[in-house]
């Protein structure tokens, strides 16, 4: 495979994840593939995808690639994700919805293997979502 | 330029500038460098920005684990490593020692860096230092 196939899969795996459609992890990931940011398994990946869209604090979810850079078997994709603060989060029950539109990086490296996403680095700025919808202070008011 | 010697660049930007040394700053960093996360518009900028954060983190390191490129990019995987030993911003010292997982792309024109967009793991790093509390589960 070489790396313009390479990020035809990321961007078919990104956009499908991105509609909803979890069958494409077990299209487009390996059975063992590796998270590094969350350590997790493939099992709890796909969990914690489902939980995601089970989320009943975000809505209008979208994930846009904004820039993809690869070389031999990897591929980089720096992602905007944006949605709107429409119901409660479990994370933070305190939170009413908000309204507001949610915008924040999410920077991501697959490692490829005969087309399939084999690992997986991820990072995502939860910090400023989480500012952003009120349920963490502003760095600001953390400064001293 | 190729991509092998854009990421020799990158990497000695980062083992000898971030680290402090800018004797070959004007090699590595083009004139026009634009710091998109620190609001930083040149090399003096980056120096005086930096200068500021390494006497208050003096062993503050970005350890490198993983960096591809392709045309005018280069995308850098690290582990930035410190003490926090003189306290953020105005809180009380830990002495714990950090670690922030940080990625980074770098736009490379004439051979030199032009433009650094940098991810760090902010949220961890709070919850290191005990300003935020580990998240629970979603239920």
């Amino acid at each position: 495979m070489g790396i313009e196939e390479n990020k035809e899969v990321v961007r078919r795996f990104q956009e499908r994840l991105d509609r909803g459609d979890v069958s494409v992890i077990d299209e487009l990931m390996t059975d063992n593939c590796i998270f590094h940011a969350t350590d997790m398994g493939i099992d709890s990946f796909k969990e914690d995808i489902k939980q995601r869209q089970g989320s009943r604090a975000l809505s209008e979810q979208t994930i846009t690639i904004l820039d993809m850079i690869a070389e031999g078997d990897k591929v980089f994709a720096r992602c905007v994700r944006k949605a709107k603060h429409t119901g409660k989060s479990g994370l933070f029950p305190n939170i009413s919805p908000t309204g507001k539109e949610t915008s924040v990086s999410h920077f991501v490296l697959y490692r490829l293997e005969g087309g399939k996403i084999a690992e997986a680095w991820t990072l995502m700025n939860w910090l400023g979502l989480f500012q952003q919808i009120g349920a963490l202070p502003p760095t600001e008011e953390i400064r001293k | 330029m190729g991509i092998k010697e854009n990421k020799e660049t990158v990497r000695r930007y980062i083992e000898e500038v971030l680290a402090g040394d800018y004797s070959h700053a004007t090699e590595l960093m083009h004139e026009e460098f634009i710091g998109q996360n620190k609001n930083i518009h040149s090399i003096e900028e980056h120096e005086a920005f930096f200068k500021k954060r390494r006497e208050l983190a003096p062993d503050l390191k970005n350890n490198l684990k993983e960096m591809i490129a392709e045309g005018d990019k280069v995308v850098t995987i690290s582990v930035i490593t410190v003490t926090d030993s003189s306290g953020y911003a105005g809180h009380p010292p830990t002495n714990k020692k950090l670690e922030i997982k940080n990625m980074a792309v770098y736009t490379l024109k004439d051979g030199k860096i032009a433009k650094g967009e940098v991810l760090s793991d902010s949220l961890n790093m709070f919850q290191q230092l005990g300003f935020y509390p580990p998240l629970p589960e979603e239920k």
